[in-house]
Formats: C-alpha cells, sequence, structure tokens
C-alpha cells in the first residue's frame, strides 16, 4: 500500500505513506480463532446485526451467498434483513445519547476523558441490555431453528473470525506513555 | 493497639491506635490515587475486528473486512482496508468510510468475479488493515496522508479460502418422449458431483439429446477447518464428444 493512493471516501482520496509494520496482535489481543470462547456474544451478535445492516438491493446475491455458505442457508433473508434494522432501531437512541454526551464536551482533554467517561457507563449498560433483548426476540423474526443456526454461525462462524484488539494507552498530558 | 509506657511520674497506658488508622489512611489514599490514576491514563477500549470470504455459485470470491466499537466513549475515528487476493495474483482493494459514531462499524468489501474457463483455483487470501485515530492522541483522520501521529492500523486480520471446482462427467443414461436423462458416471469420486442432470427436450436445439453433460460445480473449502462447501447450482454444458471422467480442479497444498 506505500504510496498509493486509497479512495476513502465519495470524492476523498488519501495518500498512504510507508506504513509502519501492523502488528497482527499487538498485545492484549483476543483472538477468536484461538479462544473463541472469549469472544462475547454480545460482540459477535453485533458484528452479525451490523454485517447485515446498510445494505443495498444490489446487495442481495451477495448476502444471499453468504448465507448459503453458512448455517443460514435455511434462513429467509429478508428475516434477517428485519432482524437487523430491529437491532438499528433499538441502539439507535442510545447511540444519539451518547453522542449528545461528546457534542457537549468539545473539547475534553485526555484528562478529562476518563470523567466524561463516566457518563458512557450507563450507557453501555444500556446498549448491553438492548443486544440481549434483541437476540432473545431473534425467533420471532427467524422461527426458533432460525434463532439457533444463527447461534450456530455466530459460534462457529463469527467468532472464530474475529479479534478483540485493545485500545491505545490513555497518553499522559497529551504525551503518549 | 496499647502498650504501657514508663514516664518520670509513673506507668500509664499509650493508646497509638491513631498512628495506625493514619498509617491505613495513608495507604488507601495512596491506593486510590494509583486506580485512578491507572483508570485515567489506561488503555482506551478496544475495537472489534472481522473478516470472512465466501464465494456466490457462479466462483465470484467476496472479502469482508470490518472494524467496530460498539462503545466508541473516545471518540476514535475507525476505517478499515480490504484486499483480496487471487493464487494467480489478480487483486481487488477496497477501503470503507470512516466512522466515529459510539456505535462505531466500518466495513470494506471487495470481490474478484468467477470465469468459468479460468477458474484460477488456489488460495484466495484476505487482507484488512483496522484503522484507528485517536483524538488523545492528536489524530487527524482527515489528513491526507495516513499514517498520520494518532492515526495508525491498529491491527491486521488476514483469512484464507481455497478455491477448487469438480467436473462431473454424466453420459446419457436414458431418453423419454419429454426429457434427457443423464447420470453421474461411476466411479466419480469428486468433492462436489451432480448426480443426474435431467433436461427438458424442448428446452435443446432440434430436442436432440447430446451424448454426455459435464457439470462444474465451484467449491471452497476452509482450510483451517477442511470444510468443503458446494455450491448450490454449477454450470452445465452438453457435447457429443466423450467425457472419460470426473476430474477435481483444485491446488493441493
Amino acid at each position: 500500500m506505500a504510496g498509493s493512493l486509497t479512495r476513502l471516501a465519495p470524492g476523498r482520496t488519501i495518500a498512504l505513506a510507508s506504513a509502519p509494520a501492523t502488528p497482527d496482535n499487538p498485545p492484549g489481543t483476543i483472538d477468536g480463532s484461538v479462544t473463541p470462547q472469549l469472544i462475547p456474544d454480545s460482540t459477535a451478535y453485533q458484528l452479525f446485526f451490523n454485517f447485515f445492516s446498510n445494505r443495498t438491493a444490489s446487495e442481495r446475491g451477495k448476502l444471499q451467498a453468504y448465507c448459503n455458505k453458512a448455517t443460514l442457508a435455511s434462513l429467509n433473508l429478508d428475516s434477517i434483513l428485519a432482524a437487523a434494522a430491529y437491532y438499528q432501531q433499538l441502539v439507535a437512541p442510545v447511540d444519539a445519547q451518547a453522542q449528545a454526551i461528546r457534542d457537549g464536551n468539545p473539547h475534553a482533554t485526555a484528562q478529562d476523558a476518563a470523567l466524561v467517561n463516566a457518563q458512557f457507563a450507563h450507557l453501555q449498560a444500556q446498549r448491553e441490555a438492548l443486544v440481549t433483548a434483541v437476540i432473545a426476540k431473534l425467533p420471532d423474526f427467524v422461527g426458533p431453528d432460525g434463532a439457533v443456526a444463527i447461534r450456530q454461525h455466530i459460534d462457529g462462524r463469527i467468532k472464530p473470525r474475529t479479534k478483540i484488539v485493545p485500545g491505545p494507552n490513555m497518553p499522559m498530558n497529551g504525551i503518549m506513555p | 493497639m496499647s502498650r504501657l509506657i514508663k514516664t518520670g511520674t509513673g506507668t500509664r497506658l499509650k493508646d497509638d491506635s491513631w498512628l495506625t488508622m493514619i498509617l491505613v489512611q495513608s495507604i488507601a489514599a495512596t491506593m486510590f490515587i494509583l486506580i485512578c490514576q491507572a483508570s485515567a491514563f489506561g488503555q482506551m477500549g478496544s475495537l472489534s475486528a472481522y473478516s470472512d470470504s465466501w464465494a456466490s455459485d457462479d466462483g465470484t470470491i467476496f472479502s469482508s473486512g470490518v472494524t467496530a466499537d460498539s462503545y466508541n466513549s473516545y471518540g476514535h475515528t475507525y476505517w478499515t482496508v480490504t484486499t483480496l487476493t487471487s493464487p494467480s495474483g489478480r487483486n481487488s482493494s477496497a477501503t470503507s468510510s470512516q466512522s466515529s459514531g459510539y456505535g462505531a462499524y466500518t466495513r470494506a468489501e471487495t470481490s474478484l468475479t468467477g470465469d468459468w474457463d479460468n477458474l484460477d483455483p488456489g488460495d484466495y487470501q484476505t487482507e484488512s488493515d483496522h484503522w484507528m485515530c485517536c483524538p488523545y492522541m492528536g489524530g487527524n483522520p482527515f489528513s491526507p496522508t495516513q499514517p498520520s501521529q494518532g492515526c495508525f492500523p491498529s491491527s491486521r486480520t488476514f483469512l484464507t479460502v481455497n478455491k477448487g471446482a469438480s467436473v462431473t462427467c454424466l453420459p446419457l443414461h436414458f431418453i423419454t418422449l419429454d426429457e434427457c436423462i443423464y447420470d453421474k458416471m461411476d466411479p466419480c469420486d469428486v468433492k462436489c458431483p451432480r448426480d443426474r442432470i435431467t433436461v427438458a427436450r424442448i428446452a435443446i436445439p432440434d430436442t436432440r439429446c447430446l451424448g454426455y453433460a459435464q457439470e462444474i460445480r465451484i467449491w471452497v473449502k476452509d482450510p483451517r477447518t477442511g470444510t468443503v462447501i458446494c455450491p448450490g447450482s454449477g454450470l452445465t454444458r452438453f457435447s457429443d464428444t466423450m467425457c472419460f471422467q470426473c476430474q477435481e480442479l483444485e491446488v493441493v497444498q
């Protein structure tokens, strides 16, 4: 990628300078291909719901192929898309609240961040609860057998292909420790 | 804690439990400060990185790379760069848009189309770089050059799927008034065989049943598990030219 131009968003490109070697697994990474049991359900299900969210009609063939090559072959694609849309609908207000908190602290310093973060704690709990609620409601969208098939997909495919990578350390006085 | 001490005026009981209290309080205060420091200058959240690759029945390989942070309280900006490379060196790359919302999610998907006459079998490599910009590290996601200060690929994921194809030879077995029926030759030891093909004669030029059918079915294998996934359908060709055997088109590592 060194020195190449990459399309980032419509109408905008960035030049990728010679990048430092990207760590495959930075220290503290949970690698689902090694320890899938350490990938939380909420993380895996959110990846699943997001994967089927905000898709265009032209992507149906690609998504159907994805389902056909997984334990999801027996499921109706529209029912999965409906469940994903339901998830988005539920978490949208929480995300809006979080954005309001962030907008209220536009110039937060590194030292402030931890304090601001305390305000996010209850939102995280709220979001977790909503994800649990959507998982519980899956049979309403895809039927009981469909929910089991998705569970198998989560355990057998999503978790082994997921990594949880720790964020960077908070800089001290703007300087990385 | 009490002890007897002698003074010039005699012996009295001295209670120095207040010293112990101060000591305990000091330790507790120190621990509190340390914990707060650790919290304030500790790790800033975490991201989820996901990669997947799959094939459609026509042999097109799709790859998807995802970078997500469902609790993005530090306002990190994320994006994903996914590159798919075929065994012959064809490649295709995609870069997602950026996301910095609380439920940040970015997905970069790309594909390499299948060609029945040039299957390009073997290992298809998916490589995804999961980028992030941290505002507290001075990261500017709008910087025209990346990586830059505070913006870097935080992780990289790799995925390999192995693509191959099973070619089934099906001689004409019998003919009815309406149909030509082809049955798989025996033996036919391939990963994704087709047992029988039935064709309506009305769909064939001159309604004449040709001598042989050949069906190509493109499969993908997960090298990690060895699981082969057969497609729902394949490409069928009819000919009077004899096919002698079933074949596996694959690159064995």
